[in-house]
């Protein structure tokens, strides 16, 4: 979990440059798909239309130039009809006489208003008449005008290039005329082509503009370019027409385009140019250019909304995933995600939510599994720690034991001696007394430790605990109440009835104990009943008393068969340990419960240690419950407690019910069948060894009894065949019964043997077992078991 | 199996994003000008009219320079602006128009093509700090002065003494009758005064001054009657191409022989074209050959054909040497500083016809030719060089 970096943020939020964003790469994709068709086609119509467009407007402007051209031409006809007319006139000896011809020319001139002025020349470019009459102009020499130069020589009308007129300070043109002596020369002011180009307007800025062959101009609506006589040479278009071609162009001045046009008026080689701007020209193509551009525009933005708007959908989901792993990945699982988006998004989102689920339950098994292994771990050491006082404690108590028997034995023998010494007497009685006690301490030790002689057999335990209870009201304060759910169905179990009895009252003494504080008194609820574990198909019911819901707890409960030990905290009440269900089968339950003081729960994993005590000094020897688990754990019961500190305690304990056939066949035990087979007996001490004779050979054996078990092996060596049978100690001098049995039985492997122990431990017996002994007997010999165990080893 | 480390590149989509983006971008941000502005220049000369002769040939070389200056990638990257202004010839246009160009944001005036407009707006420039460069403007008033008016050809004051020493010591003329443009006084009677003061000083005498305006109506005829009667043994002629073949008109018609002196002002082909025969032998003082072979000057007069298919004037070659002459200028120029130390330290020029040179008040001293005209074209009589 320390690998996420401490900013708080995960990297996995962020998106690294090197995989495709998944935003990025839907509102590129759809940014492609809406815009591409649409500027493809957009440029490829534009570029054809474009094209025709142009064409179709350079065409109409040449056409309009061409009309123009043929109109000045026209127009041009009329002065040059006029001075072909004149030249006839004045040609044409004595049909003017020369004194009339200033007067012919002034009526021409006030007849035709464009012309502002006519002259005759002679040869020599002398000015011989004039209209209207300036007699600075009159006589003076022409000669030199370029005019006068071309008519001479080429004898035919001619139109010169503008010049600033001496009288007027005008563009001017003149139109030359050969006469047949002289040049009849008239003069025309520019303005009169003006009328022509000021009637063309091509679109907004258009305009229509003559030049002469010099490129200069002559016709212009802007009349000031005629007047600074404005040379359009520099004009592509006015360039290409001075090479005498007629045509169309597109050109590029000062960063503005132009189409511009051009023909030629065949008199004169004037040029008619046509300007537009190509921009104006192409106005609707613009207009065109720019709804397409605006569509382009429109696609791309509704294409970016759009993929914003679906990469969103998909992203905000995909980014609470993000989020939510990176959270579990932390630990967190409480992290559900709703997603209203995608049908695949959801899914994915619900998806996920089901494996975070799977992955919290498991994490959650996997910390309990832990926590369990960890109690486990404690409770096998509990065990442990209490087979180690067990076994200490009952290797203690069999010496002890012995000890005392001698002890008491001579006391015995020596209050006979001193009999009627009051004293001493006394003295040796007080010797018996704590004798006796050390013996039943002894005996406490040893049932503790299961080491103790137990008597087990078929028990009505409800009867038990009837009796029981009944001695316990009198002993108990009045104010304790007693309740009693004893069932009396199927309550038999295989017990030993003094340690039971042991066990009830030490629990219910306990219980009432634990009520004295309370000045109300209190309640002392004894219960109970069968249950059976091995019925699967209800299980449920009778793995829990009650109905009580709190079941998903149950994985918890241990199965340590030694101690039971559940905590109040997390153990429900009434629920049965797991053992139950791995050995299924009927079992007795007996519940002791009270409404007392409770156990402290530090106490609890304590309260069946020998010595463990809370009670006050002198009132509790702390041996009791360690007692009842001895005495439980030897009836292969269970016990359990459970216990709220102030309300109070409840022990459970399960004993294994009999069914009711066994029960009777139980009850029907044959007496004690006795045989006549040789046995040797072998026991260290000398009375054990005798009495284990006498009751045998009572029964009708034919017994051999000795005390050292280097004789007996010697008397078995000698004859093998002899005995059909032997009964030995465990405990003994220089051989132990082992090492006689195991010598035995290398001398004859089927040899029944019966090994004798004052207390046992489990795997002695089994390793016992193993090595070919018989069976197991614990003293003191009980001689009805000890018989039925001879009658089963011998009829094997 | 070999295992290497690859560092993975960007996915081709995390690269495309941008390019794309770029794209658009490119596709609706409008084009974007590349090209510096241009540096603007005024041209302000007489463009209309009769005395439009020297003007339009001034502005069709200024043109000429521009056109070729700008085909060559202008100056220091930046091309030229020409903005022509018609100043009219009456001194109210000049100044109105010199502010039009300086509110324009010109860097200097070449103009005015006549010396009165000069002398009216010089004031404009002058206050402005803007270069006035005139390529034909000779009048004596406007030399000798510490101002921001430069000019490419000499003042008056040489012309006519050049034209007093040719008249009385080659031509031994004595008695001159002066007939000068009140509309250009500020050249036509500087150069009358001093050709009086020279001309007496050599002991010639000038009969008789008489005066005319160009934009008022007077009689040719009469005038020229006027000067005859002071019986002259010739005549001196002020004015403007136009009015001086017409005035040789009239002369000629009662007196044939009688030489005719004239300024470098009429010296333009309006000259011939108008005079015919009348201006044959006409003498007149010029910065200009128009049969020179001076290299440049035949590029130019090359150039100037095939642009506008007419021959060069001497208006046309002093503008386009001023134009040249500006150029130069502006190329070392920092766009910053006055334009007018830059003009005095580059004080030498080459013309198209010969070096030009200019002193501290900008006036320039070049070769003069004394030109007449010979079976209708212009010859060279004599040449003073500097």
């Amino acid at each position: 979990m320390k690998a996420h970096n401490n900013s708080g943020l995960s990297p996995l939020l962020f998106f690294p440059g090197k995989e495709p964003s998944l935003q990025k790469t839907l509102t590129l994709s759809l940014l492609i798909i809406a815009t591409l068709p649409i500027i493809v086609t957009g440029f490829i119509s534009l570029e054809i239309m474009s094209q025709k467009m142009e064409r179709d407007i350079l065409d109409k402007n040449h056409a309009i130039a061409t009309s123009i051209a043929g109109e000045v031409s026209r127009s041009l006809k009329e002065p040059l009809a006029i001075l072909q007319h004149a030249q006839e006139m004045i040609d044409n000896e004595g049909f003017i006489p020369n004194g009339q011809k200033n007067r012919y020319l002034a009526s021409i001139c006030r007849t035709y208003p464009f012309f502002s002025s006519i002259r005759i020349l002679d040869t020599k470019g002398i000015v011989r008449h004039i209209a209207p009459y300036n007699e600075d102009y009159a006589g003076i020499d022409l000669s030199s005008q370029p005019f006068f130069k071309t008519v001479s020589k080429g004898k035919k009308p001619t139109w010169s290039s503008p010049y600033i007129a001496v009288q007027t300070g005008q563009p001017t043109i003149s139109l030359s005329y050969p006469l047949e002596k002289g040049v009849i020369v008239a003069h025309l002011t520019l303005s009169y082509l003006k009328n022509i180009s000021d009637r063309i307007r091509i679109g907004g800025t258009g305009y229509a503009a003559m030049v002469d062959r010099n490129g200069t101009v002559i016709a212009h609506p802007e009349t000031v370019n005629i007047a600074e006589q404005q040379n359009l040479k520099h004009l592509p278009v006015v360039a290409l027409g001075l090479e005498g071609k007629r045509g169309t162009l597109r050109y590029t001045v000062n960063s503005v385009e132009w189409m511009g046009s051009v023909d030629i008026v065949p008199v004169t080689g004037w040029l008619v140019c046509v300007f537009q701007p190509a921009k104006e020209a192409l106005s609707p193509l613009m207009q065109i250019r720019n709804i397409i551009f605006a569509g382009t525009a429109t696609a791309i933005l509704l294409a970016v909304i759009a993929a914003l708007v679906i990469a969103r959908n998909a992203m905000i989901p995909l980014t609470m995933l993000l989020e939510s792993t990176v959270k579990i990945a932390r630990g967190d699982y409480n992290h559900s995600i709703e997603t209203e988006s995608y049908r695949e998004i959801n899914t994915l989102a619900k998806n996920f939510n089901i494996m975070t689920e799977a992955v919290k339950s498991r994490e959650k098994a996997l910390k309990k599994d832990m926590e369990e292994r960890r109690r486990l771990e404690e409770q096998l050491r509990q065990a442990h720690k209490m087979e180690a006082i067990g076994t200490l404690a009952g290797g203690i108590a069999h010496d002890f034991n012995n000890i005392l028997g001698a002890v008491l034995g001579y006391a015995e023998m020596a209050r006979f001696e001193v009999e009627g010494q009051e004293t001493a007497t006394y003295q040796i009685e007080q010797i018996v007394k704590a004798g006796n006690r050390a013996r039943d301490l002894v005996k406490h030790i040893l049932t503790f430790s299961r080491k103790g002689p137990q008597k087990r057999a078929p028990l009505e335990i409800s009867i038990l605990i009837k009796e029981a209870l009944q001695l316990l009201r009198a002993t108990i304060p009045a104010n304790i109440e007693i309740r009693k759910s004893i069932s009396t169905e199927n309550t038999t179990i295989l017990a030993d009835a003094t340690q039971l009895h042991q066990v009830i009252m030490n629990l219910c003494t306990n219980a009432a104990q634990s009520m004295e504080a309370n000045e109300k008194g209190g309640m002392l609820h004894v219960e109970l009943k069968t249950i059976d574990t091995g019925m699967k198909t209800e299980h449920h019911e009778f793995l829990l008393e009650s109905t009580n819901p709190k079941t998903d707890n149950h994985e918890i409960l241990p199965e340590n068969r030694d101690i039971k030990i559940y905590n109040h905290d997390f153990v429900p009440e009434k629920v049965l340990p797991p053992e139950l269900h791995s050995k299924p089968g009927i079992y007795v339950k007996l519940s002791i419960s009270d409404n007392g003081a409770g156990i402290q729960p530090e106490h609890l994993e304590k309260i069946f240690d020998p010595y463990f005590t809370t009670k006050a000094v002198g009132k509790g020897s702390g041996m009791g419950l360690s007692v009842v688990m001895g005495i439980v754990k030897n009836h292969e019961g269970i016990i359990t407690v459970e216990s709220i500190p102030g309300k109070g305690s409840k022990f459970n304990l399960f004993f294994p019910g009999i069914p009711t056939e066994i029960n009777r066949q139980i009850e029907t035990v044959k007496p004690i069948e006795g045989g006549n087979e040789h046995i040797l007996v072998v026991d260290d001490q000398e009375d054990m060894a005798e009495t284990i004779q006498l009751l045998l050979e009572r029964i009708g054996y034919q017994v051999t009894s000795t005390t050292s078990s280097i004789d007996a092996l010697a008397m078995f060596r000698a004859k093998p065949s002899i005995f059909d049978l032997v009964i030995t100690d465990q405990t003994m001098p220089d051989l132990t019964g082992g090492q006689l049995a195991r010598e035995m039985l290398k001398i004859r492997h089927d040899l029944p043997i019966i090994l004798c122990t004052g207390y046992s431990l489990r795997i002695d017996e089994e390793r016992a077992l193993a090595m070919g002994i018989g069976a197991f007997v614990m003293k003191p010999v009980d001689i009805k078991e000890l018989d039925a165990t001879i009658r089963k080893l011998l009829s094997e | 199996m070999l295992s290497k480390k690859i560092e993975p590149a960007p996915h081709f989509i995390n690269r495309l994003f941008p390019v794309f983006f770029s794209i658009f971008a490119l596709l609706f941000s409008p084009a974007c000008e590349k090209e510096p502005p241009p540096l603007k220049i005024g041209f302000s000369g007489c463009i209309t009219g009769q005395l439009a002769d020297l003007g339009i040939a001034g502005r069709n070389a200024v043109t000429l320079a521009v056109e070729e200056i700008n085909r060559a990638g202008g100056i220091n990257g930046r091309k030229i602006e020409l903005i022509v202004k018609d100043d009219a010839n009456t001194p109210e246009t000049a100044i109105r128009v010199d502010r039009e160009l300086i509110a324009e944001g010109v860097v200097a005036i070449i103009g005015h093509v006549t010396s009165s407009m000069s002398i009216a707006a010089l004031p404009v420039a002058n206050k402005n700090k803007i270069i006035m460069l005139s390529p034909t403007s000779t009048t004596n008033e406007l030399s000798g002065k510490d101002d921001y008016f430069f000019r490419v050809t000499s003042p008056d004051r040489i012309q006519s003494e050049i034209m007093a020493k040719h008249a009385f010591n080659k031509l031994n003329l004595r008695r001159v009758a002066c007939l000068y443009d009140l509309s250009n006084r500020g050249f036509t009677q500087g150069w009358a005064d001093n050709f009086r003061t020279l001309f007496e000083q050599l002991g010639g005498t000038v009969a008789v001054s008489v005066t005319f305006h160009a934009k008022e109506k007077f009689s040719y005829l009469e005038i020229a009657g006027q000067l005859m009667n002071f019986q002259p043994d010739s005549i001196l002629i002020i004015s403007g191409a136009l009015h001086t073949a017409m005035f040789c008109q009239q002369i000629r018609k009662t007196t044939p022989d009688i030489p005719i002196l004239s300024s470098g002002w009429a010296g333009t082909n309006e000259l011939i074209h108008q005079g015919g025969s009348s201006v044959e032998g006409i003498i007149f003082p010029q910065v200009f050959n128009q049969n020179s072979r001076h290299l440049p000057y035949l590029t130019f007069r090359e150039s100037y054909r095939e642009r506008f298919m007419i021959e060069p004037n001497f208006a046309s070659m002093c503008s386009y040497e001023a134009a040249t002459f500006l150029f130069n200028i502006l190329d070392g120029w920092d766009g910053k500083s006055d334009l007018k130390q830059i003009l005095l330290d580059h004080s030498t020029h080459q013309g198209l016809q010969g070096e030009i040179s200019l002193d501290k008040y900008g006036d320039a001293s070049r070769s003069q030719f004394i030109v007449t005209v010979n079976d209708g074209s212009f010859a060279i009589v004599d040449t003073i060089m500097p």
